[in-house]
């Protein structure tokens, strides 16, 4: 037999066989179980995704759900895979990206028994099933851009990020730059734009940068920043913030991270949904709610005891109401 | 001074960018020099980047991270190798396939490997390895002392690569079958061997560029994590005109502009978010796109690049 033959018939076999896995764990009947779905626009390693995916895992495990969920799916395909979840049963769906929106619109409209919470956009028509949430985490950004200016030693401050004028991006940056400057007005802030949302060689190269002009303390709103902040002997030379999700075991470099923190709000959500108490609208992230948070590296609190005490004052303040951040979506002046 | 410190830097961050692409078009170089155009490069690249932090990661080591990017990068170009040699399928379809197939299958180990479906940090990093007194001579001890390993094997390997394919009876070999394989077999040149050999060197290099960026520059896997070097590297080596001397300065064009496109905002700060920034994120490719109006006419591949062998062989 010929070689080309035998490869032709292994394929098959693997395909064959993968199926009838495929079919026998995944595809079987299922006892009646809340089913929820996430379409991602980008692979889940996004920290945006991360971010909602985190908490759906946590919710099947709490709340007993069924939670499914397709990456890399892009505008034209999302219509096909939302209604593809509806016809299979699931009862809420999330589609997490901002250009989706349009797709939410119409599919909501025409499934009002299922419940969509879509991920940042604008212009929704609620109905009876909808919810509009986005990553509103300015406050805990303004707590990082504190910290940042009470341990710089050289008042200068950086601040790695993909593209300019993106309002949902400014907002958190001018959070950060007015924590900064609520502690040192006088402080300089330097912002790098990378024109990329997912470039960890260019967001170090950048950071690397930063430091070389004497930046010692990094905002990271992208990925890569902390892997330029040790020189050749393993030395920290600059700290960093990460942010969305906690990075604060991706390096000792790392003082804490501005955390997107939706399980507050899939929870409330879901529960909502099972119990007929859905509210749809907007649902607007925060400290006080608990979704939006400044989260501490354990080994950098233990060494900036001061930035610590002083940014769990500032916390509370803004739980309170004495310290106000409001939403600001205008481009940053530093 | 200030502006010199900030030339020095910028030097410095043009060999990091550049190690990349240079380490996958120098294997793209003697790939295509034996008549074989493997755009399955960039999945080999993402094989050895996928492989190289598995390796570090279950192992604990760097160094068996670095041997499993290696060996990753290997097996992808050895398959196309049965693919285009054994089984004389078309050169450029094969190269896309194993692309799909290179995505395809690290994303989904990936996802089943970890809990949470996404790869961790790794603890450490192949970090800058400076060369004991060369390192503290200025500015030059700063630019091309003070680097990764990376950058060191893919400076050291361009004359290697070079004195291989032009002075010795095995780049001969190699570049005749590039030219023609039919007449080289005739002559006796084990055009399979050959040819599995290029391909063999190619995964070698195309493993390293990977694994870099998963042990080296960056301390997780992600599935868009070699962006498109893969096919920048390709065409790297056209602009290069299949000379391992040309890929490294189309290496080093690349280099600098994203470099510099990434530092002009902290050179110049009042430039920090403006348009011009863009400009420069698109020059690498409008120089390559002029250097081969300019300087490409006239100027052919390895004349087999890319056909079927067929039957006669």
């Amino acid at each position: 037999m010929k070689t080309s033959y035998i490869i032709g018939l292994v394929v098959v076999a693997i395909i064959v066989i993968a199926g009838a896995y495929y079919y026998t764990t995944t595809l079987s009947p299922q006892p009646q179980q809340f089913k929820v779905a996430a379409i991602y626009i980008s692979p889940l390693e996004e920290p945006w995704n991360q971010a909602l995916h985190q908490s759906l895992l946590k919710a099947k495990n709490e709340l007993g759900i069924v939670y499914n969920y397709s990456e890399n799916v892009g505008d034209s395909t999302v219509a096909m895979v939302m209604t593809q979840y509806v016809s299979a049963g699931f009862k809420m769906i999330f589609p997490h990206s901002w250009s989706y929106h349009p797709v939410t619109n119409a599919t909501a409209a025409q499934y009002r028994s299922v419940f969509f919470a879509q991920g940042s956009g604008m212009n929704m028509n609620y109905g009876n099933n909808t919810v509009l949430y986005d990553y509103h985490i300015q406050e805990a950004a303004y707590v990082a851009g504190a910290i940042a200016a009470k341990i710089t030693n050289t008042s200068k401050i950086g601040i790695v990020t993909a593209f300019p004028g993106v309002g949902d991006v400014d907002n958190l940056l001018n959070g950060f730059i007015a924590g900064a400057k609520s502690v040192n007005p006088n402080v300089t802030i330097v912002i790098s734009y990378i024109y990329d949302w997912y470039a960890p060689s260019k967001a170090k190269e950048a950071a690397a940068g930063l430091i070389e002009s004497g930046v010692d303390v990094i905002y990271s709103e992208r990925y890569g920043v902390f892997e330029a902040c040790k020189d050749s002997n393993g030395k920290i030379i600059a700290y960093a913030f990460g942010n969305i999700v906690d990075q604060n075991n991706a390096s000792d470099a790392v003082i804490g991270s501005v955390v997107w923190d939706t399980y507050p709000m899939v929870k409330e959500l879901i529960q909502r949904a099972q119990n007929g108490t859905f509210i749809p609208g907007d649902y607007i992230a925060s400290m006080s709610k608990g979704t939006s948070k400044f989260v501490w590296n354990p080994v950098n609190a233990a060494k900036f005891p001061e930035a610590k005490a002083y940014s769990d004052t500032l916390v509370q303040k803004i739980i309170n109401g004495s310290v106000v951040v409001p939403l600001n979506f205008g481009p940053p002046s530093p | 001074m200030i502006e010199f410190l900030a030339l020095t830097g910028l030097a410095a961050a043009t060999l990091r960018v550049a190690a990349p692409l240079l380490l996958a078009s120098l294997g793209e170089t003697i790939a295509e020099r034996g008549g074989m155009l493997n755009l399955g490069l960039q999945g080999a690249m993402l094989v050895g980047a996928f492989s190289g932090f598995m390796g570090a990661y279950f192992a604990g080591s760097l160094w068996i991270g670095l041997i499993s990017a290696i060996i990753g990068g290997i097996l992808t170009t050895l398959l196309f190798g049965i693919l285009v040699i054994n089984l004389d399928l078309d050169q450029v379809v094969s190269g896309l396939a194993i692309n799909l197939l290179a995505s395809g299958l690290t994303l989904y180990f990936t996802r089943v490997l970890f809990t949470g479906g996404v790869s961790p940090y790794l603890g450490e990093l192949f970090g800058p390895m400076p060369i004991p007194f060369l390192c503290n001579m200025p500015v030059l001890g700063e630019v091309l002392f003070t680097q990764t390993g990376f950058v060191y094997l893919g400076l050291v390997s361009v004359p290697l690569i070079y004195v291989l394919l032009t002075k010795t009876s095995f780049g001969l070999r190699l570049r005749s079958i590039g030219e023609d394989p039919v007449i080289a077999s005739y002559l006796g040149i084990n055009v399979v061997k050959m040819r599995y050999a290029a391909l063999l060197a190619e995964g070698i290099l195309a493993g390293l560029a990977g694994g870099l960026l998963t042990i080296s520059m960056f301390n997780t896997f992600d599935p868009r994590i070699v962006a498109a070097r893969g096919f920048v590297a390709v065409s790297i080596v056209i602009l290069g005109r299949w000379n391992p001397w040309g890929a490294l300065a189309g290496s080093l064009l690349f280099g600098f502009t994203e470099a510099l496109s990434l530092r002009i905002g902290i050179i110049f700060p009042e430039l920090s978010g403006a348009s011009i920034n863009q400009l420069f994120a698109l020059l690498p490719y409008l120089v390559a796109l002029v250097a081969l109006v300019v300087g490409g006419r006239g100027v052919r591949g390895p004349a087999s690049l890319g056909k079927r062998i067929g039957r006669e062989r």
